[in-house]
């Protein structure tokens, strides 16, 4: 089998801040190969922002500090990567897109000499060439090339959003992280921009990171799924398993909380309790534990392994153990 | 078939805008009963949450009607009556976090509309008042002297619902009440409006713009667009056979987790406008996939076949 594009060994990232330690990411793997899209799923809190930021080296430091792992992107370590080199690869072999586009859009210049300035950095591409491909840039993502010299306020929250995506395509990266990036849009604009998505997807042969914390989202867009809570992956698959038969009991419990529209009415949502552990005080076993309607004594012990209860498809979760996973 | 417990009639709500009148809320007209919830939902800018406002009077119509157990409550005249009024409907905001005076405790923020309406004057009662609203709203005892930040997302929703109860209201305008909230935590406050429904016989106006939350919860759903109402029914009705093509839209649109891909995408193009002086023709048309000439004009919410109001031309065909 071809090598991942990006393969995440053992991540940790940790925040020290006065009141102690918050320990964001916990020793998480993952991989990603090529034209894949990988959807990284789980609530506020439990490390997706953080593992999207340590990808591409910018996390907050200090606070913040990647403690221990190695990120393989294309077989290299991107962890014993110098500032400079890391700034080569950012916006050019690896893009990234936020929530609000405004944090990638400086209010003060177009948006097509915006996506030029790209162009020219990576590429050495002169100036007018730039420009010209911005606008191709522009067109691809659904936006006349002649809105070019628009100020990025002149725009709608969804053109924001394709500007955005233009360019972070503009040198053709390989991996494109989307970290939410429909969440504040409508439905009817983010159907459109899912769509835009799906096509370039296809076009570029991109590999896609697409970080929510909307199911549906990731349902629509995703090969496979990883599943995070408290700073762990709890379970990966593909969608499929995932969603249509999920073993981890935190991925369970998300799944029952939702009301499903094609359901019958009348049935009462089956909430997890509790709340999501703080990441200063991670509980000593599995972070699941204090919430989780199947815990044993052995989850309040030790940290569970991920098991394999089929092909394919990883479960942190203790229940597995005798059901054929190997530790 | 008993009165309406709320009817809107023909309400309206103008903004002056830069570049003429926001029509933010256009002939508005709705109808809610005891005991049963309506489902408002729309996309940002459709008027949704101005209508909800104008429900609690925190906004005053620029024109049309209010009428709460059949009396117009857009002309109290009295300090007296809106006090009354306000004691029976009640609001609860999407975000807690701005919704809720930082410098209160717990128990001040829900004992607030007590003192301001000089309920339960004696200081023991009153404090017994406040735990048994927290109980209703499933705030544990241990957190009346806490603050707003020190408290999670739900639990702060929590606090704005247990304000919302304080004065035992019958009405509740929901605005957008769970969209701040992750699916686990949201999933417990609907069960928790659900379960106040039944015990304190309320009746909700509930304000989201997803799908799929709404339908669960609602008994008939309205949807919003430009200001107007496009489409009313049950909410088995409006989502399974959706009559009106923004709601067709809509519905296609809802990311789904279960049954991917079983169904056709309706992708709209173009952006949601915002209704400064619109023209006199269909709202829609110019997103709308179906559109046809004879849509270049005024279209009234016309009654189907299946007896509900849909308003799309294609409905007298």
């Amino acid at each position: 089998m071809e090598r991942p594009l990006l393969e995440v060994q053992d991540l940790h990232v940790h925040y020290k801040t006065d009141d102690g330690t918050a320990r964001a990411v916990n020793g998480i793997d993952f991989s990603i190969h090529r034209g894949e899209t990988l959807g990284l799923v789980g609530e506020t809190g439990a490390g997706k922002t953080t593992t999207a930021l340590a990808l591409l080296g910018l996390v907050p430091h200090p606070p913040g500090k990647i403690t221990g792992g190695r990120i393989l992107f294309q077989g290299e370590n991107l962890l014993e990567k110098s500032g400079k080199e890391l700034r080569r690869l950012r916006g050019n072999r690896i893009s990234i897109i936020f929530q609000d586009p405004m944090t990638s859009l400086n209010p003060l210049f177009p948006a097509g000499k915006q996506i030029a300035e790209n162009l020219t950095l990576h590429q050495n591409l002169p100036p007018r060439e730039a420009l010209k491909k911005a606008g191709e840039l522009l067109a691809r993502v659904g936006i006349p090339a002649s809105r070019s010299g628009n100020y990025p306020h002149e725009f709608s929250g969804g053109m924001k959003q394709r500007v955005v995506i233009a360019m972070a395509l503009a040198c053709n990266p390989a991996l494109l992280i989307a970290d939410e990036p429909t969440t504040a849009l409508d439905v009817t604009i983010q159907a459109q921009i899912l769509e835009i998505l799906r096509d370039l997807k296809e076009d570029f042969g991109l590999s896609l990171l697409m970080i929510s914390h909307d199911l549906g989202v990731v349902a629509e867009v995703a090969d496979r799924v990883a599943v995070m809570y408290a700073g762990d992956i709890v379970e990966t698959g593909s969608v499929g398993q995932v969603f249509e038969e999920p073993r981890h009991p935190y991925t369970i419990g998300l799944l029952n909380s939702l009301p499903d529209i094609d359901a019958p009415r009348g049935e009462s949502l089956q909430p997890i309790t509790g709340l999501m552990p703080d990441p200063m005080e991670l509980p000593r076993g599995c972070s699941f534990a204090p919430r989780c309607p199947r815990v044993m004594p052995v989850c309040e012990e030790q940290k569970p392994p991920v098991f394999s209860p089929d092909q394919g498809r990883g479960v942190r979760c203790f229940l597995y153990h005798q059901t054929g996973g190997q530790p | 078939m008993t009165a309406p417990l709320v009817e809107l009639v023909g309400l309206q709500k103008y903004f002056p805008a830069k570049e003429g009148i926001l029509k933010a809320v256009d002939g508005v007209s709705l109808q809610i009963h005891q005991g049963e919830t309506l489902g408002l939902v729309g996309e940002s800018g459709c008027g949704k949450s101005t209508t909800g406002k104008l429900l609690v009077r925190l906004l005053d119509p620029t024109a049309g009607q209010i009428r709460y157990r059949g009396r117009d409550i857009t002309s109290l005249k009295t300090p007296e009556e809106s006090r009354k009024f306000s004691r029976t409907v009640q609001m609860v905001f999407q975000d807690p976090y701005s919704s809720l005076d930082p410098r209160m405790s717990v128990g001040e923020i829900i004992e607030e509309p007590l003192r301001v309406h000089r309920l339960f004057p004696a200081r023991r009662e009153r404090q017994q008042r406040i735990r048994q609203l927290m109980d209703y709203a499933g705030i544990a005892g241990r957190l009346i002297n806490s603050y707003p930040h020190e408290l999670d997302g739900g639990r702060r929703q929590r606090v704005g619902i247990a304000r919302a109860l304080a004065l035992d209201p019958e009405f509740l305008v929901l605005d957008e009440p769970v969209s701040a909230l992750d699916v686990s935590i949201q999933a417990q406050i609907i069960n928790l409006f659900q379960t106040l429904q039944q015990e304190l016989s309320l009746t909700y106006l509930f304000i989201a713009h997803d799908l799929s939350v709404v339908h669960h919860v609602s008994t008939r759903i309205a949807v919003m667009y430009m200001g107007e109402i496009v489409e009313t029914g049950s909410a088995d009705e409006v989502i399974r056979d959706p009559r009106h093509p923004y709601t067709e839209a809509l519905v296609s649109a809802i990311p789904r987790v279960k049954n991917r891909g079983t169904r056709t995408r309706i992708i709209l193009q173009g952006d949601v406008p915002t209704p400064v002086d619109p023209p006199p023709i269909c709202r829609f048309y110019g997103r709308c996939p179906k559109a046809m000439d004879q849509c270049r004009r005024p279209v009234e919410l016309l009654t189907s076949a299946s007896n509900r109001p849909v308003r799309c031309i294609r409905e007298e065909q």
